[in-house]
């Protein structure tokens, strides 16, 4: 088919924009090799197209990883050949070329640096614990922000540090366990990872959003929440390796030090609660979906939250423990706290709130009654409920302490 | 006493004067020249030219801050381990970035275009003549985000969409006469309409300089 010049003029858009189709492509491609001013007014319209997204300023991590990524050995160049893929080209949907999948890309593989895993000697000190979770067996798993390993602590007390590869240092925001597998939060290189508590293997990492601050696991369904994003991510799991992924925005981003990255977000059968201390809010997700239902205002600056049969209990880090109805919102009660605390654990009948200025609270679930408070040695960083009414309390720079339902300490794991 | 110290200190932003407006006054050109050895300054300073865009239009496409950042990655990457990829008598470097960011933004949003890649032969090369990318470009290529961004409120609601749609949910001509319900061909006149509009304001641009 001949084009004639108007019509060559008028494809010029779409060929800049991919939508030609290949007749066409061939058409344009000839009249620019021959006509100067059509090229002219194409590099105008591939001008005027470079204009029309907005710029947005990119989380400052993703510089620092990509400058990291770059040293690493998997970035090593490719044998250099000139390839047009700047050019324009025909309407991909006539072509037939297998799709690229999004999560395995060489440049996501370079920066993540999988399958280092090393296990290090036995004998492995935990002199700093920034998150613990309890495991399967009951033994508990333990990350220190800075370090480059984790460590799984046995029954028995036997430990399996398991080397974790990361281009930043790390910062470990939440860690939790299920179904034989450890999962371990780390916001500043914006990586999940997933180690198998029997092997002591790290088994996957996976991208998380900036500022991940908690991460909740049910079944086949990961849920990570993004302190700075503002976002809500639900993963999941579909196959071997495979997953999908939904990201919810609640809140604008927002950026903040490491140290001001607290939220929790916990799945309730097909719900998903999530605090947003930085707007006060709590927002409730359908689970499938992924969509924002409903939100909960005016709540300090939630940080931490837990899913009751009949309530729904969220933490102010300004020093309150609110009992909320769990479909409407309306504060039921509140409890006036000491400090600010910042992370809440339910354990049968009593809920368990550390603070990092030192202190460790244990209330009644049914009353808001304080029953206990003491001091522990260092910085209370996470908590965690442990078999028999034990309470595993990750403390910087001094370890795991264990404590029985009476605040009473059982043992110190260095 | 107290003049001691500074002397014998450096403050820490005159050694950055030293060394970073080496980088920060190159052009797109030269710094992938230094790319090709390997240069991490060079590609930290493409990247501090670019990634505020592609994350715009990553983020715009998906309305996902995590694939957003994903993509962008990908695509820096993709600079890195393989910078020849780029040439620069067949475009400028922003086009070339932006391309690679849209297409992958709107493969993982559609998951049936494929990616735009390095080792994918699509397409013959257009000899579009080339724009050098230099600092002035970068100052240009904002002035040209802020104008085209202008004239864009200036469209109408359906030449406004139309744009969108193509650019941002890189939809068909079919897709769009579809969804807007409208024949193919008042799709291909607002598509020129709105880009002429666009190229419009550009000229007035060019003509301020």
């Amino acid at each position: 088919m001949n084009f004639t010049d108007d019509q060559l003029k008028e494809l010029l858009p779409l060929v800049a924009l991919g939508m030609a189709s290949p007749e066409e492509l061939r058409a344009v491609t000839a009249a620019l090799e021959a006509d100067a001013l059509l090229r002219a007014e194409y590099g105008q319209v591939q001008r005027a197209l470079n204009g029309i997204p907005a710029a947005v300023a990119p989380p400052p991590a993703l510089k620092a990883r990509l400058l990291e990524a770059i040293k690493q050995p998997e970035s090593a160049r490719l044998e250099p050949r000139p390839v047009p893929s700047h050019a324009p080209r025909a309407s991909s949907r006539t072509r037939d070329v297998p799709r690229r999948a999004l999560w395995g890309g060489l440049a996501a593989a370079a920066v993540i640096g999988l399958a280092l895993v090393a296990l290090l000697p036995r004998t492995v000190n935990v002199g700093s614990a920034s998150v613990v979770a309890t495991t399967g067996d009951g033994g508990l798993f333990v990350g220190t922000s800075g370090a480059s390993h984790a460590v799984l602590i046995r029954p028995d007390r036997s430990r399996t540090a398991v080397k974790l590869s990361a281009n930043l240092q790390s910062t470990f925001t939440d860690a939790t366990s299920s179904a034989g597998s450890s999962y371990l939060l780390d916001a500043a290189n914006q990586r999940l990872f997933i180690v198998d508590e029997r092997s002591g293997k790290l088994i996957d990492a996976w991208p998380v959003p900036a500022g991940a601050a908690s991460i909740a696991v049910q079944g086949n369904t990961v849920v990570v929440k993004g302190a700075i994003s503002g976002t809500v991510v639900v993963f999941t799991k579909t196959g071997a390796g495979e997953k999908t992924m939904l990201e919810t925005r609640v809140a604008p981003h927002t950026d903040m030090a490491m140290l001001e990255v607290m939220d929790q977000a916990v799945i309730a059968g097909d719900l998903i609660f999530a605090t947003h201390h930085v707007t006060g809010e709590v927002s409730v997700l359908d689970q499938t979906t992924g969509r924002e239902l409903r939100r909960f205002t005016n709540l300090g600056k939630p940080v931490a939250l837990a899913r009751l049969k009949t309530a729904l209990l969220v933490l102010d880090y300004a020093g309150r423990l609110l009992e909320l109805n769990p479909a409407s919102g309306a504060k039921q009660r509140s409890l006036a706290l000491s400090g600010n605390p910042d992370r809440l654990s339910i354990m049968g009948d009593l809920a368990f709130l550390s603070d990092r200025a030192g202190f460790v609270t244990a209330v009644r679930v049914d009353t808001l009654e304080v029953l206990g408070r003491v001091r522990v040695n260092g910085v209370p960083m996470d908590i965690s409920p442990m078999p028999g009414d034990h309470l595993a309390v990750a403390i910087s720079k001094g370890g795991v302490v264990v404590l029985d339902r009476n605040l009473k300490t059982l043992e110190t794991i260095n | 006493m107290t003049l001691a110290m500074p002397l014998a200190v450096p403050p820490v932003r005159a050694i950055k004067m030293l060394v970073m407006p080496e980088y920060a006054t190159q052009s797109d050109a030269t710094l992938m020249s230094r790319l090709e050895a390997l240069d991490e300054l060079a590609f930290a300073e493409i990247y501090d030219r670019y990634a505020g865009l592609l994350y715009g239009v990553a983020l715009r496409v998906c309305s996902s801050s995590l694939k957003a950042e994903e993509i962008v990655q990908d695509t820096m990457m993709k600079l890195w381990r393989n910078p020849r990829g780029f040439d620069a008598t067949r475009g400028a470097l922003s086009t070339f970035l932006l391309t690679l960011t849209r297409n992958a933004a709107i493969d993982a949003l559609r998951r049936e275009r494929p990616t735009s890649s390095l080792t994918d032969e699509e397409g013959e090369a257009l000899p579009i003549p080339s724009a050098d990318s230099g600092p002035l470009e970068r100052a240009e290529l904002e002035a040209v985000s802020v104008r085209v961004q202008a004239a864009l409120l200036g469209l109408s609601d359906a030449h406004r969409r139309t744009v969108d749609l193509a650019y941002f949910r890189g939809s068909s001509r079919e897709e769009i006469a579809l969804e807007m319900n409208v024949p193919v061909g008042t799709v291909k006149s607002r598509l020129k309409y709105a880009l002429d509009k666009l190229r419009g304001t550009l000229a007035e641009l060019a003509g301020d300089a």
